[in-house]
């Protein structure tokens, strides 16, 4: 899907309305307190709650029993429909000229009306400079990540700054054992290469994926990467393998992180 | 639509060339390598110029490893999935034992501490091809598949790191302490050695009085299952006893961020017309052995605080349930 920042496709009229308001500088955001008040002394303005959401319909693939393989139609689901929604997250969040997004999630909800139907749903609060800085990511879209407002502000201080939520996915067929097989390892102790293989290539392709996205974002790394692993009720052979992280660069800001004191904290 | 396409003679092509190479990573596997697709990208990490990296540190986590004077490279990863073998039930058949049996299950014990050192394994070929010098923050998870009964998975995960103008070592020291942890004892002047670890499982048979004590002729009166008792003390023991060995192997001065998980599952059965209730111990140790870093010991400063921390909200839960 295309960037379009002046795009509202999706935003239903209620949507809008929300858009408009928050223009006017009333904000809404899931920050916590604290968040809230780290945000602001990074010298960020919280601009509102913004949402992105996709009812994706996925695809059927057929697997064969005995072969371990990547089931790409779904993994292309998976990834189009998660970056479908990221995407009109990010297009609202420049509607509020916003220059990034912080505490973004990724959630996936399926319901008892579609099987085979998925909603994908990005949610995070647009922040905006308070003098002005760019901080965009380098595509020009404004930078996301899953960072809470705590982590946010170390971040910054540590001299770096996050340009984008980078994701990979990649689902993956894991092949049934054949009886032969089943039998010679009855009663033994061994490890089973085919099936470790099979999760192992899953993760790693997920994983490169995540990793390939960051490089295109000139990012100069990743930080707090998730590893998850689901099944999607596409039945138990069926593995979804999900890597996101925090792409991150230097910051021309110089690092003002203060030099770390241990402490005992009187908090239970 | 896929679905009622042809394959073209490019598709079989790249079929054939991902079955070939899924025979070599297999082959690999049983090596206790790596697979292939693992290597390559690894490998080439370990040869860039950039300073591109991967790290599930969070950003405490970075910030602190950073002022260690160490640089994240890539998140490594080791797993392997483990068939667990066939034993028969410890004590004898037919009659009591009026002692009661307490036996570890070597087969069953042999098998998760196999699958444990083959994904650690696998985690530091890993952490070896992008010529680290440590792994920080690894964390161990235990899978479980229904498509795989009668197996276990491990999965070790971590971050390995580069420490800035030292000399490269021979093998990188894993530890499964959090980066702040790391930069505590380094300031502490400890260093981590490695990731030592044990499981046990043992079979407790009960004897003639625990299982009257506990069956069907209990009296009212209070008291204490021994043979039981007994078998969760042997089970830890032997797990706690050969993790200290190991760390005692590669000359540490401790072990600290012990784990203990344990579990007791009762099973019964009946050999020889008998019947009792016997208790299956399964224990997991893990922790990280520490060296100290300098002779002269330093103390840490630290300073007590309260904290204005009050956070109402959940943590964020991406793609669903944590």
């Amino acid at each position: 899907m295309s960037y379009d920042p002046t795009s509202t496709e999706g935003v239903p009229e209620h949507g809008r309305e929300r858009l408009a308001q928050m223009k006017a500088g009333f904000f809404t955001s899931d920050l916590s307190v604290n968040e809230f008040l780290l945000v602001k002394q990074a010298g960020f303005d919280p601009l509102g709650l913004v949402i992105g959401s996709s009812i994706y319909h996925i695809g059927y693939q057929q697997s064969s029993w005995k072969q371990s393989m990547e089931m790409d139609v779904l993994s292309q689901a998976m990834y189009e429909a998660r970056e479908l929604a990221m995407t009109r997250m990010e297009e609202e969040a420049d509607q509020l000229g916003a220059d990034g997004i912080v505490g973004v999630r990724l959630d996936i909800g399926r319901y008892e009306w579609g099987q085979h139907l998925a909603e994908f749903i990005a949610i995070g609060t647009a922040v905006k400079h308070h003098d002005g800085e760019m901080h965009r990511a380098p595509n020009g879209r404004p930078f996301t990540s899953d960072l809470s407002g705590q982590d946010f502000w170390t971040l910054l201080a540590s001299g770096h700054r996050p340009v984008g939520l980078v994701m990979g996915s990649c689902v993956y067929h894991v092949a049934h054992q054949g009886m032969l097989a089943t039998m010679k390892q009855a009663g033994q102790n061994v490890e089973m290469p085919n099936f470790t293989q099979a999760l192992y290539d899953a993760r790693e392709l997920a994983m490169e994926r995540m990793q390939k996205e960051g490089e295109e974002l000139q990012a100069e790394g990743i930080v707090g990467v998730q590893l998850q692993e689901r099944s999607h009720g596409w039945g138990s052979h069926v593995i979804e393998f999900f890597a996101v992280g925090t792409a991150i660069v230097p910051s021309e800001a110089a690092r003002s992180l203060p030099e770390p004191i241990p402490t005992i904290s009187l908090n239970d | 639509m896929p679905f009622f396409r042809r394959g073209s003679d490019d598709e079989r092509e790249a079929r054939a060339r991902a079955q070939t190479e899924q025979a070599a990573s297999l082959e690999a596997l049983t090596r206790g390598g790596l697979p292939l697709r693992a290597q390559q990208r690894l490998g080439e990490i370990g040869k860039a110029t950039s300073s591109f990296f991967t790290s599930d540190l969070s950003v405490d986590e970075f910030a602190l490893v950073h002022a260690l004077g160490l640089r994240p490279i890539s998140q490594v990863m080791g797993s392997s999935i483990y068939h667990v073998g066939w034993q028969q039930r410890p004590g004898s058949f037919g009659g009591w034992q009026p002692g009661g049996v307490s036996q570890e299950l070597t087969v069953v014990s042999e098998a998760w501490n196999t699958a444990r050192l083959r994904a650690f394994a696998r985690l530091e070929q890993e952490a070896k091809l992008v010529g680290a010098d440590a792994v920080v923050g690894v964390h161990l998870t235990k899978g479980q598949h229904d498509w795989a009964a009668g197996a276990i998975e491990y999965v070790a995960v971590g971050t390995a790191v580069r420490a800035e103008g030292a000399e490269p070592v021979e093998r990188p020291a894993l530890t499964d302490l959090s980066g702040q942890d790391t930069w505590k004892l380094w300031q502490a002047g400890y260093r981590p050695l490695g990731v030592v670890g044990a499981s046990t499982v043992h079979y407790v048979v009960p004897g003639w009085s625990t299982q009257q004590a506990s069956g069907y002729w209990s009296s009212w009166a209070n008291q204490e299952l021994r043979d039981f008792t007994r078998g969760v003390y042997d089970a830890r023991e032997t797990a706690l006893g050969r993790m200290t060995a190991e760390a005692r192997a590669i000359g540490a001065a401790g072990v600290v961020g012990v784990s203990i998980e344990h579990s007791a599952e009762e099973r019964e059965s009946g050999a020889g017309g008998s019947r009792s209730n016997d208790l299956v111990v399964t224990f997991h140790v893990i922790g990280t052995a520490i060296g100290e870093r300098r002779a002269e010991g330093r103390t840490l400063d630290v300073s007590p605080r309260i904290e204005l921390r009050k956070d109402s909200l959940s943590p964020h839960v991406l793609g669903g349930s944590r």
